[in-house]
């Protein structure tokens, strides 16, 4: 159905004259947001801040670059015509040109809701529905497991699967875990006595729970130690595949139901708290801005999702925070994923783990290219490969131990490139707990 | 976390304020909402296009540079030489002499500092040069600024990229500078080159992308396999140059210990004279405070002033007053000419000697609040050609503190 736009001129031109008036801020007589995003493409100036900082375009000629298919390309499309140019297929949704530009224009948002457009109408590739499918992938494999890792191991099937499905078949998964998250928590008793008053529900995600129960028994023990009473709600998977995959309805049928299923503890004091930074920027941005969801729990639940790290520097702040680590020394490259960095938190797990007396290098590589599921697709392979080249050189120089970083899918992707193991830093908290010794 | 000093922008002004401070070992929380000067602008320092007219500015007590003071401008121009030569990076000039350089239309402009890339480019100096052509590169027409600076052209081939699968044209300057980075893209282009450059002229002027991260190596790298000398001319944005100088502030800040926070939108409240920042990022709001905040904000073009259509002009994030010079009306703002000298550029913040912005009663609005860098009224930077000189003089002297 066409989109039948009116618009009040003063606060149309307000909008336009405005850096700090960006329209998601106006009260516009309109609403799907996400026709809100699409409109911040007339702030755009064309400074092409965000093309150079881009680092897709930066290694490959496929694409294009965000200005062009963002703000630039928003004003040939319409929703009744076809698409003139499908090299939005190639932005990987890392969200940097979002972050670096001056005037609010919601970017990366934009190209997100332009491909779904591209789905709408061609459909989706078997292969991107797979990868899609995150939750439906753990629900099959983890109990089978450790039998079901075997197949994505064997190279003449991996030959297969790229012929047939376009994954590459240098893409590395991880291994399904044989206890899901979920699982080891009905059995764990919480160790501390609960004195606190802080309540928190743990998104899990996907990841944590299906192949890093580990990433998440470090998140409980880190939260307990610090007296909160922490549940596991019902949840389920962010829907952040689909979304970046284009197909917003499947995305939206996860994001509807997660807000109806957490939305609830919300209003009984609790608050979300994660420890994967997209499923919680998910929560917390992407619902609104990029699928378009609006409403009373939608908001709060909005507006009370945490990434763990934001969380705990909270507790801190307000002096509730138990600091007394076991200090070590060990050096490490923490690579904050590109999705960390859009919640614009700056880097509290780097601040932390100094705290414990750890020497941190920071990436100052925008992405690692992966960008959850882009850089597994065999067109994709190579550019996301080119993407992480700086990150990966820079580990191979500093040659730590471990590499630290928020985001699953990095991770893996980081192991893969560079023979590292690769941690998420709350589990580097859970150590200094503990002290152990590595 | 209690800051010594928080500042609000990273374009030129903020970056070096923050490297400033974190190198005298003050705690930093740098937070802007995107990023700002360096990737626009050329890469290079302007402090004056007349070095002769710098006093007159020094004397004139609402320049910016008056505000300042020489013994800042002096000692921002050395520290921030040192910065860039710590990071590989030299830059070469000195004040009161400036370098005439080509730029990518052909004609000139007036630089104090330049990057170690660009200074063969002198058009002082009386050897012939020629300009590279490079097929499938848009963003530089050889061609039309040879002919304005009576150049000859030479066109280069670029050896084919890795991943140019598309056939379609080199995209970016930012792509081409990540492939200089790497040695073996450069022996292929070497390979190319040499033959065509046999009876060149000594010079030869290429556009601004050798290199990134490794713009040093690059281009000695180029100029020794070549035999000639080698110079960059800086390009429309994106601007490789300006990104070398963001990447190394930002760089340098972070080993110093700095804190950066790159997305949020940033708003200003003052209570009981005292300035604090809530800075908004996903519908969350977190409150700053600092012992002293910077305000590095930039003009109009980086959102530090905004214009309504009725007239008003506005401070973004603490509502201060913008001196417009008495011209209420958008009618009288700019002058026929397009390449100015507009009144609206001098609009600003007014503040006084101690950098501290100014309320409607001319009391300072807040006695931890400083303004620097193009936000500060009195200055037709365009038009001066100060903009960088003022942006580095106002932040050095405001982590004088
Ligand atoms: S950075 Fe923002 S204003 Fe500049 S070109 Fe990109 S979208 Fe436009
Ligand atoms: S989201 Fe990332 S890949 Fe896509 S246009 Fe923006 S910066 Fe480029
Ligand atoms: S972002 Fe989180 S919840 Fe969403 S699919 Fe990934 S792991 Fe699952």
């Amino acid at each position: 159905m066409p989109l039948v736009v009116v618009v009040d001129t003063n606060v149309w031109v307000s909008a336009f004259l405005t850096p700090r008036g960006h329209p998601a801020q106006l009260k516009l007589p309109l609403q799907p947001v996400t026709l809100l995003t699409t409109l911040t493409s007339d702030l755009c100036i064309k400074c092409n801040i965000c093309t150079s900082a881009c680092p897709v375009a930066a290694v490959t000629d496929l694409f294009p670059g965000p200005k062009a298919v963002g703000p630039q390309a928003q004003r040939f499309r319409h929703p009744d015509l076809p698409s003139a140019d499908h090299s939005v297929d190639y932005c990987s949704g890392c969200g940097v040109c979002s972050l670096v530009c001056p005037h609010g224009v919601q970017i990366a948002e934009m190209n997100a809701i332009a491909r779904s457009r591209l789905v709408e109408r061609y459909g989706l590739p078997l292969r991107n529905r797979l990868l899609g499918r995150s939750e439906l992938l753990g629900k099959l494999g983890s109990p089978f497991a450790p039998l079901s890792n075997i197949p994505l191991k064997l190279p003449p099937l991996r030959k297969l699967i790229e012929a047939f499905l376009g994954i590459d078949a240098r893409a590395r998964f991880p291994a399904f875990s044989r206890q899901t998250f979920r699982r080891w928590f009905q059995r764990h008793k919480a160790g501390a006595p609960l004195i606190g008053f802080r309540k928190v529900v743990f998104f899990h995600g996907c990841a944590t729970n299906y192949y890093e129960p580990r990433v998440g028994q470090a998140a409980i023990a880190v939260l307990e130690r610090n007296q909160i009473k922490v549940s596991i709600a019902e949840q389920n998977c962010c829907g952040l595949p689909m979304q970046s995959n284009g197909d917003f309805a499947s995305a939206r049928a996860y994001a509807r139901s997660n807000i109806r299923k957490l939305a609830p503890w919300v209003r009984e004091g609790y608050v979300i708290v994660g420890t994967s930074t997209s499923c919680t920027l998910a929560l917390k941005h992407e619902y609104h801005s990029i699928l378009g969801l609006t409403g009373e729990e939608a908001d709060l639940l909005a507006d009370n999702t945490y990434d763990i790290f934001e969380f705990l520097e909270m507790l801190d702040e307000a002096g509730q925070l138990d600091t007394r680590f076991v200090r070590r020394s060990e050096t490490v490259v923490y690579h904050a994923p590109c999705q960390q960095r859009s919640h614009a938190i700056g880097r509290p797990a780097a601040d932390f783990m100094r705290r414990v007396g750890f020497t941190v290098v920071e990436s100052q590589t925008d992405c690692c290219g992966v960008a959850g599921t882009y850089g597994l697709k065999k067109e994709k392979y190579d550019i996301a490969a080119a993407v992480g080249r700086p990150l990966f050189e820079q580990i191979a120089e500093v040659n730590p131990n471990r590499v630290v970083c928020d985001s699953e899918t990095c991770r893996w992707w980081i192991e893969s490139h560079t023979g590292k193991k690769s941690v998420h830093p709350i589990e580097v908290l859970a150590e200094a707990y503990k002290g152990r010794k590595q | 976390m209690a800051y010594d000093l928080l500042i609000i922008g990273s374009g030129l002004s903020g970056l070096f304020a923050a490297c400033c401070s974190a190198r005298r070992g003050k705690r930093v929380l740098l937070i802007a909402r995107g990023i700002g000067s360096t990737h626009i602008g050329a890469g290079t320092i302007g402090v004056m296009n007349n070095p002769a007219d710098l006093e007159a500015a020094f004397a004139s007590p609402d320049h910016p540079y008056a505000k300042a003071g020489r013994r800042a401008l002096e000692a921002a121009l050395a520290e921030l030489q040192t910065i860039c030569t710590e990071h590989d990076y030299p830059l070469h000039g000195e004040l009161g002499r400036n370098l005439t350089l080509p730029t990518a239309a052909g004609s000139t402009r007036q630089t104090c500092l330049a990057p170690q890339t660009m200074i063969a480019g002198d058009l002082a100096r009386p050897e012939p040069f020629a300009l590279a052509a490079l097929p499938g590169f848009r963003d530089f027409s050889a061609a039309l600024a040879a002919a304005n600076l009576k150049a000859c052209v030479i066109t280069l081939p670029l050896p084919h990229a890795p991943r140019r699968t598309s056939g379609a044209p080199h995209t970016s300057a930012t792509d081409l500078a990540l492939l200089l980075d790497r040695p073996d893209y450069r022996e292929a282009l070497i390979a190319a080159w040499k033959p065509l450059l046999k009876n060149a002229p000594p010079r030869l002027g290429l556009p601004a992308i050798l290199g990134l991260a490794h713009s040093a190596q690059a281009h000695g790298h180029l100029q020794s396999a070549l035999g000639l000398e080698l110079f960059e001319i800086p390009l429309l944005p994106p601007s490789v140059p300006g990104m070398r100088l963001f990447d190394l502030l930002r760089d340098d800040l972070a080993a110093h210990d700095g804190r950066f926070i790159l997305g949020p939108t940033v708003t200003g409240q003052i209570h009981e004279g005292r300035a604090t920042v809530t800075a908004d990022a996903n519908g969350r709001t977190k409150t700053h405070t600092a012992e002293t905040i910077v305000l590095a904000t930039g003009g109009f073009l980086h959102g530090g002033l905004a214009a309504e259509s009725n007239g008003a002009v506005h401070e973004t994030v603490f509502n201060l007053p913008v001196d417009t010079a008495g011209l209420g009306a958008r009618t009288h703002w700019t002058s026929e000419v397009f390449f100015g000298p507009h009144p609206f550029s001098r609009f600003g913040i007014r503040v006084n000697n101690y950098l501290q912005p100014l309320d409607a009663s001319g009391k300072p609005a807040a006695h931890n609040l400083l303004a620097i860098g193009s936000l500060l009224a009195g200055a037709d930077r365009l038009t001066e050609g100060s903009r960088e000189g003022i942006e580095l003089a106002t932040a050095w002297k405001a982590t004088q503190t």
